[in-house]
Parts: C-alpha cells; sequence; structure tokens
C-alpha cells in the first residue's frame, strides 16, 4: 500500500513538432552517408539504432514521401555506378563481375530496408507504394538487367554457355545457377522474358537441325536412342541451374522438333523402323520407342495402328497361304507361335498396355476369320494334341497348350463350325481309345463351359458318359448271361442318338460268330431298357482278329468291322471276287472299296492279295489270301485308308448342315426378340439379333431378312400396314 | 405351430413366411382363437451397430504452462545477459534472443551487420529519445507479456502520460499487441481536455482504432467549445493545418445538422 515515488518523473507527453527548416536536410544527408558506407562495404561501423531513429522521425513529421523519392533516386546512382563496372568487364569475367554487383546490391539492399523498416510499415501501405527490398530489386531490373547494354549480352553470353555444353564443352554451372536464380529473383515474368523464351526458341531450332542431321544418317532405333539421350540431357541441365518449371517447357520442345515431326518417318523406316523391330523382336528398341512416343500426341496411336496393320498382313498372308494349308496341325502351331510373338512383345515393351493388347486381338480377330476352315483345323489341332503317343507327356504342358488354343477359339467367329468339328473329333478319338488322357479332355471341356456356356458342352459330355455307362452295361453283360461258350468276346459301347455326330448307318451283314453274340446282348439290354432301339454302327467299331497263314507266321490283326466281315468270308473260301464279297456283305461300294485297298494295296499291310494287281478295285477283282504276308511285330494295326482331314465332298456337307443349324437360332433370336419388344424396325432387328448370336457366330443379314420373312408367312410376326420397315410381334 | 425358432431378418433374409396358410376353422378347432381374437407374441431382437463413446480418461493432471513464468524470471538477470541498453544514463541488462523475438527492430540492430551487433563497445547500446520509465516499461511488457509495470504510478494523469509514452516506444519498436493494449486503454480515457492532443498522437502514429473513438467522440459530443478551448486544440492547428481540415471532413459528414458546422466555423474565425 505504500505509495512509492518514482525517482523520476515522467515527462508530459508532447505531440512532436519539428521546426527546423533543415530538418529533413540534415537527416537525409545522415542516411545518404550511411547508405553509400553501406556500398562500400562498411556497414559495422554504422549504428543501426541511430539511423533508424532518423528515418522514423523523418516519417513520424511527415516526410515519408520526400524520402522515398529520395532513396528511390541515391539507389539509382549507386545502381549507375555499378552498371558502368558491369559494362566494362571482359568476356568471361562479364557474369562474374554482374554476379558480384548483384551480391553487393543484396545485402546493401537488406540493410537499407531494415534502417527503414518503419517507413516500410507505416507509409508505405496507406500510399500503395512498392515496399524497399521490391523497390530495390525493380531499380535493378531496370537499370541493369534491362539496361541497352547489358541486357542483349546477357542473353547472348548465357545461350551461348548453353549452346556451348550442348556440343559437349564443360561450363561454369554454379555461375549459371546464380545468374538464373538473379533472374527469378527478380521475378518469374522477368525470368520468363528475359531469358526462359529466347532460351527455348534457341533449343527449338538447335534441336530441329539436330534432328534433321540424325535423321538423314541414323537407323530408327539409333535416333530413338539419340532422342532419350537429349531428353536426359536437357533435363540433368534444368536441375542444375535452371527453375524446376523450365524442365517440362523444354521436354515438349524437345520431344516436338525430334519426335513429333518426325513421327511418321520414324515408325515408318525402312529397315529399322516399326515394322522390322516386330519382326526381329527387337524389344530395346520397341520399349524405347513406346516410352518416348508416349509423349508425342498420337505417338500411340500411331504405333498401334501400323502395328495392326503389319499384323493383319502377316496373319492374312499366313492364313491363305496354300502351302500352309496342307498341314492343319502346322498351321495352327504356327498361328499359336504369332500370337505367343506379340503376347511378349506387348509384355516386354510395351508395358502390357491394356490398348495394345486390344489392338493386337481385332487383328487376330480379323485375319483368323479370312479363312473359314480355321474352325476345323483348330479341333484338329486339339486332337492332335489328345491323342495317345503325343510328345508332351507332361500334363501340365497340356494344360498351357490348350489354355493358348482357347485364345484363339475366342478370335473365332464361325464357334458354331468348330462345335461341329470338335464333336466329330472327338467321336474319333473316344471310340477309337485313342483320347489320351481322360482329365486332359475333360479340362478342354470345361474351358469350352466356361467360355461358352453349357448348351455348348452338354452333349460333349453325354458322350464322355455314355462310354463310361457302355463299359458297365457291358460288364454287366458278361456276368448276367452265364453260356457264351467260344463267341467271340464284344465289347458294346452305345451312344445315344443326340449327343453323337449323326452318321448315316450303312448295311453290313455280320459273320455269324459275331452276329449271335450282338443279337444275345441286345435281348440283353432291351429286356433292361424299356422302350429304346438299338442300331448297330458298322462303320465304326474295331476287332482283333487272330490270323495264321500260309507261311506259318501268325499275327493279330487289328481291322475295322468292315474289313473284319470281309477276312472273315476267307474262312470259308480261299478266292473271292469283288462282286461275291460286295453281295455277301452288302457294304456300299465306296467303303467297300476303301476297305478293300487297305487290306490288299497297302504296303505292309497286304493281308489279301489282288489280282490283277493294278491300284484301282473293279468288279472282276479276285483277292485271295496273302500267304507270303510277313511283319516284325506280332500285332498289326490295319487301318481304313481315309484322311483325318475332310475331302471336298464332306467339307460343304458339314458347312451345309452348320448353315441349317444356324436357321433355326436365328429365328429363335427374331422371336425372342420381338416378343419383348413387339414393334421394331427391320435395321433393329439386324443389330439385335447380331448382339445376340455373336458369341456363337456372325448372322449373315441376308439370312436374318430371310428368316423374318419366313416367319412372317408362319403368321409369328405381320408387317406394319404403313411403314414398310416396321415389324410387329403377332402373339 | 412354431413356437421357439428364432429367425434372422437381415438384408439378405429381410422375410420370413410359409408357403401355406393355415386354415380358419383349424385355428378355430385348436382353441388358439379367445374372444374372436388370435394373439400372436413375437420377441424382436434389434442389433444396432455398435456404438462408440469415449470413455472417461483417468484423471492426468497436466501441469499448467509455466513458460511465462520462466520468461519473466529473465527480466534483468545480469548472469545470463548478453547486452546492456544505456537509456539516458540508465542501464538495462537485457538478451539478445528475447528482444529480438519480440521486436523485429531489435531483431535487426542486434543481429546485423552494423555496430551494434558486434562486441565492440563491450555490448552497450545506446537508445536514445525514450525515457528509462518508458523504457523500463516496454522492457517489462517485452518479457513479461502484461503492462503491470505501470500500477507503480500513482497518479492519474501520471499513468496517462505514461500510456501515451509506451503508445510511442511500441510503435518505435514495432511491438504491436503492447500498441494496440496502449490505444484500448486510451479509447477508454478520452475526456475533453485531453481529445485534440489524442487525436493528434493517434495520427502521427497510426492508431486507427483511436483516431476513429476520438473522432466519434468529438462528433457526438456538444462540448465542442471546451474542446477548442482546451490547448492540445491550439497546439494542433499550429503544428499540422492539414490535418485539421481531414478531420474537420470527417466530423462534417458525421454531424446530422448544418448548422452547427456553420456555427463552429463561425466560432473559429475568432
Amino acid at each position: 500500500m505504500s505509495s512509492r515515488k518514482k525517482p523520476s518523473r515522467i515527462e508530459p507527453f508532447r505531440h512532436k513538432v519539428e521546426t527546423d527548416p533543415r530538418f529533413f536536410e540534415k537527416a537525409w544527408r545522415k542516411l545518404d552517408d550511411a547508405i553509400r558506407e553501406i556500398y562500400n562495404h562498411n556497414a559495422s561501423g554504422l549504428s543501426f539504432e541511430e539511423l533508424y531513429r532518423t528515418a522514423y522521425n523523418l516519417v513520424l513529421h511527415k516526410h515519408g514521401p520526400k524520402l522515398y523519392d529520395k532513396l528511390t533516386e541515391n539507389m539509382e546512382d549507386h545502381l549507375q555506378e555499378m552498371r558502368v563496372s558491369i559494362e566494362a568487364a571482359q568476356g568471361g569475367l562479364f557474369l562474374v563481375e554482374l554476379q558480384r554487383k548483384w551480391d553487393d546490391h543484396n545485402k546493401a539492399l537488406q540493410m537499407i530496408r531494415d534502417i527503414l523498416m518503419y517507413m516500410d510499415r507505416v507509409f508505405i501501405p496507406t500510399n500503395k507504394k512498392t515496399p524497399v527490398f521490391d523497390l530495390g530489386l525493380d531499380l535493378w531490373r531496370d537499370t541493369i538487367v534491362r539496361s541497352p547494354k547489358i541486357h542483349g549480352r546477357l542473353l547472348d553470353t548465357l545461350l551461348d554457355l548453353i549452346h556451348r555444353e550442348r556440343t559437349g564443352e564443360v561450363i561454369n554451372r554454379s555461375l549459371m545457377r546464380s545468374t538464373t536464380k538473379m533472374l527469378m529473383d527478380l521475378g518469374s515474368s522477368v525470368y520468363q522474358d528475359d531469358f526462359e523464351r529466347p532460351f527455348l526458341e534457341v533449343s527449338a531450332s538447335f534441336y530441329s537441325g539436330e534432328s534433321q542431321k540424325f535423321i538423314e544418317c541414323c537407323s530408327c532405333g539409333e535416333y530413338l536412342k539419340k532422342a532419350q539421350q537429349r531428353l536426359d540431357e536437357e533435363a540433368e541441365r534444368v536441375s542444375q541451374y535452371m527453375d524446376a518449371k523450365t524442365d517440362e517447357k523444354i521436354t515438349a520442345v524437345v520431344v516436338k522438333e525430334m519426335l513429333a515431326n518426325h513421327m511418321q518417318r520414324l515408325i515408318l523406316m525402312e529397315n529399322s523402323g516399326l515394322v522390322n523391330m516386330l519382326v526381329e523382336d527387337k524389344y530395346e528398341d520397341l520399349t524405347m520407342m513406346y516410352s518416348l512416343f508416349q509423349r508425342v500426341p498420337d505417338g500411340h496411336s500411331t504405333i498401334k495402328s501400323v502395328m495392326n496393320s503389319h499384323v493383319k498382313e502377316t496373319g492374312k498372308d499366313m492364313v491363305m497361304d496354300p502351302e500352309r494349308l496342307k498341314d492343319p496341325v502346322d498351321f495352327v502351331q504356327r498361328l499359336l507361335n504369332e500370337k505367343d510373338k506379340y503376347d511378349s512383345i506387348v509384355t516386354t515393351s510395351f508395358s502390357n498396355d491394356k490398348s495394345f493388347q486390344n489392338a493386337l486381338n481385332s487383328s487376330f480377330e480379323h485375319f483368323i476369320n479370312l479363312n473359314n476352315r480355321c474352325p476345323e483345323f483348330i479341333s484338329l489341332y486339339v486332337d492332335d494334341k489328345l491323342r495317345k503317343g503325343m510328345k508332351e507327356a507332361n500334363e501340365e504342358d497340356v494344360e498351357t497348350v490348350l489354355d493358348k488354343v482357347m485364345m484363339l477359339f475366342r478370335y473365332l467367329q464361325e464357334k458354331d463350325l468348330f462345335e461341329k468339328y470338335y464333336k466329330q473329333h472327338l467321336a474319333k478319338r473316344l471310340l477309337s481309345g485313342k483320347a489320351a488322357s481322360d482329365d486332359s479332355e475333360r479340362s478342354m471341356l470345361v474351358k469350352l463351359k466356361t467360355e461358352c456356356g453349357y448348351q455348348f458342352t452338354s452333349k460333349l459330355e453325354g458322350m464322355f458318359n455314355d462310354l463310361k455307362t457302355s463299359h458297365d452295361t457291358t460288364q454287366r453283360f458278361y456276368a448276367g448271361t452265364p453260356d457264351l461258350g467260344d463267341a467271340p468276346t464284344i465289347s458294346v459301347q452305345i451312344l445315344t442318338t443326340g449327343s453323337w455326330p449323326t452318321q448315316p448307318c450303312n448295311t453290313c451283314n455280320l459273320p455269324p460268330e459275331i452276329l449271335g453274340v450282338s443279337e444275345m446282348f441286345r435281348g440283353f439290354y432291351l429286356g433292361t431298357h424299356n422302350g429304346r432301339r438299338l442300331t448297330w454302327q458298322t462303320n465304326m467299331g474295331t476287332a482283333d482278329i487272330k490270323a495264321v497263314f500260309g507261311n506259318g507266321s501268325k499275327h493279330e490283326l487289328n481291322v475295322s468291322t468292315y474289313q473284319m466281315c470281309v477276312l472273315m468270308l476267307f474262312n470259308s473260301a480261299d478266292c473271292l471276287s469283288y462282286r461275291d464279297i460286295e453281295q455277301t456283305t452288302a457294304i456300299p461300294s465306296a467303303d467297300l472299296k476303301r476297305c478293300l485297298q487297305s487290306l490288299a494295296l497297302v504296303k505292309g499291310k497286304n493281308v489279301l492279295r489282288k489280282e490283277p494287281m493294278s491300284r484301282d478295285i473293279s468288279d472282276d477283282d479276285n483277292f485271295y489270301v496273302n500267304d507270303k504276308f510277313t511283319s516284325k511285330l506280332f500285332k498289326v494295326k490295319i487301318g481304313t485308308v481315309a484322311t483325318q482331314k475332310e475331302s471336298e465332298p464332306e467339307k460343304m456337307e458339314t458347312r451345309q448342315r452348320v448353315e441349317e443349324d444356324r436357321k433355326p437360332q436365328i429365328e429363335a433370336a427374331i422371336v425372342r426378340i420381338m416378343k419383348s419388344r413387339r414393334v421394331l424396325d427391320h435395321n433393329s432387328i439386324v443389330t439385335e439379333v447380331t448382339k445376340q448370336l455373336q458369341p456363337r457366330f456372325m448372322p449373315n443379314p441376308v439370312v436374318i431378312k430371310k428368316r423374318v420373312e419366313s416367319l412372317i408367312e408362319r403368321e409369328f410376326l405381320e408387317r406394319d400396314k404403313t411403314d414398310r420397315k416396321l415389324y410387329r410381334y403377332l402373339a | 405351430m412354431d413356437g421357439s425358432t428364432s429367425r434372422v431378418f437381415s438384408q439378405a433374409f429381410p422375410a420370413w413366411g410359409h408357403l401355406r396358410f393355415m386354415r380358419r376353422r383349424e385355428l378355430e378347432e385348436m382353441g388358439f382363437v379367445r374372444d374372436d381374437r388370435l394373439t400372436i407374441e413375437c420377441v424382436v431382437n434389434v442389433v444396432l451397430d455398435p456404438v462408440v463413446t469415449a470413455g472417461d480418461a483417468p484423471e492426468l493432471d497436466h501441469p499448467p504452462s509455466n513458460i511465462l513464468g520462466h520468461l519473466a524470471g529473465l527480466l534483468g538477470d545480469k548472469g545470463t545477459a548478453d547486452v546492456t541498453l544505456v537509456v539516458r544514463g540508465e542501464e538495462f541488462a537485457a538478451h539478445r534472443a528475447v528482444l529480438a523475438m519480440r521486436s523485429p527492430v531489435f531483431k535487426a540492430a542486434l543481429y546485423g551487420p552494423m555496430k551494434e551487433s558486434t562486441d565492440a563497445n563491450a555490448g552497450r547500446v545506446a537508445i536514445d529519445g525514450v525515457e528509462p520509465a518508458v523504457f523500463r516499461a516496454l522492457l517489462h511488457f517485452i518479457y513479461t507479456d502484461t503492462t503491470a509495470a505501470m500500477d507503480d504510478l500513482d497518479d492519474d494523469d501520471d499513468t496517462a502520460q505514461m500510456i501515451m509514452h509506451l503508445l510511442e516506444a511500441a510503435d518505435r519498436y514495432d511491438v504491436e499487441r503492447l500498441k494496440l493494449i496502449c490505444e484500448l486503454m486510451l479509447c477508454k480515457s478520452i475526456a475533453v481536455d485531453t481529445v485534440a492532443a489524442t487525436l493528434a498522437m493517434a495520427d502521427q502514429h497510426h492508431c486507427q482504432k483511436l483516431k476513429e473513438a476520438c473522432i466519434e467522440f468529438l462528433a457526438t459530443s456538444k462540448k465542442m467549445e471546451g474542446v477548442m478551448e482546451s490547448q492540445g486544440y491550439k497546439k494542433m492547428k499550429l503544428s499540422c493545418p492539414s490535418f485539421m481540415v481531414d478531420l474537420w471532413e470527417i466530423i462534417g459528414r458525421k454531424m446530422t445538422s448544418y448548422s452547427v458546422i456553420l456555427n463552429i466555423y463561425a466560432r473559429d474565425k475568432d
């Protein structure tokens, strides 16, 4: 509570008034001298407090504007002195001197700003003047950098140094860095206008020249390498002594001059362009091309289209070459190899780019469907792989091959044609016991089912089931029928008619030994299964016959059913004429002729002898058992002379059947569509039908039109009375 | 009838039921219907999403911040001081870093390339144009962020003077918060005989709030005559006439009656 009297009382506050008329002059002189000392590197002797107070008092007494103007004038004078000294510098010292003076100015400017802090804070915002530091920078810019003698010289020096570095010389990078930094500190517009823009222009013409020079003498791969080099170089240059924002601008310039302007020429270059790279699997060059042209507008699309046309062309040649068509398995293998080749190119060089993969797929689809035998050939290829005795004994290898084949399968537009052939080939495999691995067969079915749906494979699965059931049935037959005596052992395969490819059943008189046991089987089967009908398919069976020849050699012959019938006749006769055989066996003549050819005219398998020894079989030819028959093997297989590949008429027939099958499918699709849409115009019907049936085949618009008309006749649809193009669904 | 089966209703199974309805006859025969009523009892368990609530953390006593106390302890600590400020003969020990932290002007002085930052002159810096008492109060604020030093003054008049000096010092050394605090204090104590001087100072030292408060005072007060009688007003007329013109313009806009201006103008001519 003690009220302590302060030792010194406070002076009353007085509003400051300055009456000295020379107040400003005196104060300014102090500051002027101080600034001079500062520029002469003598700042350490000055008192900040005093100078700050001086400036503070000036502003307090409303001398702000005068002070500001005096300051501007003063700095300009100092800068003029500096300018003279910079201009006088010779050659390489020009940049050095510029740098030195810039450092000096910067340091001085900071001190000046500190001294005049009060003016900066109080006077400048209210009067919208440039702050002291910025003022100093602007003055430097206008007095030095943009002075007539220095401006051009500075730019020329910088550009000259860069040019020298581009041609291989080593330059002083730190000096470059500090100079460009100075320009950046003066403002990004200074940097851009006084350096960057001219730099980009000069670079453009430099690279334009470079690219012209290189493209005349370099191969595509070499040129691309050089372009990449230059790009890397420029990026490094920017990071070393330019503003980071220049990086993308100079990259754009190089890309434009070296790549975009010459794109067509590079890609299409003879003997080293894209096509050559693809053919020779030049992965490195392709990778470079891909990554470089990524930056060029339309770069990738150009590459894609050139690649596409190349693939389509080579594919077309491959597919239409008549030589190749002679060996279906080889044909398909080549297609697979081609697919492998391009897949690895896309993976290795095009970094698995989806759009490239899609482009390839459409090219493959295009040329594979140019040859309408591809479905058949692909099925034959699979057939070959799944048969017994193939080289890839490994299960996994087979799986990989089948997966690759499925890729080709996807490209087919006529999948229903493939289905037909596959069924035929599968039937042959199963019935002749040639299917190598049940697992591989089923695996293929699963793949087809995944791709095309249940309907595609249901019948095929039925075939497998039939065989299994048949095996069981045969076993039960033998278990249940006690007395069979000497009857030959039969193995019966019961085929459900719908599942297996339909074959016309021909007549054939079986030898009595066979007939007996087969009829017993028929009785057994029909006893257990009500309402079914069995028909023997004599054109498909096989038989093992023990034969003893006149020369003593004993062999077991594996023959077809027809051949068996023929051979058994010779048990009761030595010589038989063609006519005899034909009559007794009732085998159709074309088949019979083929059968006899294989028995008598094939070297190494001629168990019969024909007289006369001509190549053709005529009605009067006589046949004898060949008592001189020899073979190294005990078991001799006598196949029928038949080609795997279809003959022309057979081919026509299959195609016709496929076309016939398509008609109801098209009609079903039309009805489905019209039922839900009620009213639709012709073009829309065509589009919708195509869309629905595409997974199986490409319907022909003409055929669609015919089907529509047929449906109109059968009163499923009607034409609209007013608009001929419109169709209406009739419930 | 199911009495005990429980069913789960979820998005996958939103509804349960039976395929066939029961016959009414059966229902009645079995005796479930009483007084013409059928009662069906269901127990419904509703599973909600788990609700997470923040539990009360165990009481952790954070000790309150004491940095200001430590900083205040530095004031006048000669042991750690690295600069001596000499104000009209009186010496104040201080720390460069603390001063630089609180005032950009001190920072430039003590850490710049000029004399004050070197150890020449044994780390003594001369401060001119400030009274020691005022400087003491300034230092006090710098170290403690409060204006408690002024409570020592027992004279109201002294206090007012001190606040003005302090505002000036704060303006000079750019200690912004101190300047604003002084401004606010002055705003509260505007009086007829001081308003002119206060207004002049506010203008000179760019104190916007104080300026507006003074003008507001002048515009609404009916004591214009008293103001014009005051010494402060007369002095201002002499020293900054241009300011007077601005002032009248501003007041003119605020005044509602024209006659009052005329009145004042007439009087002014005297």
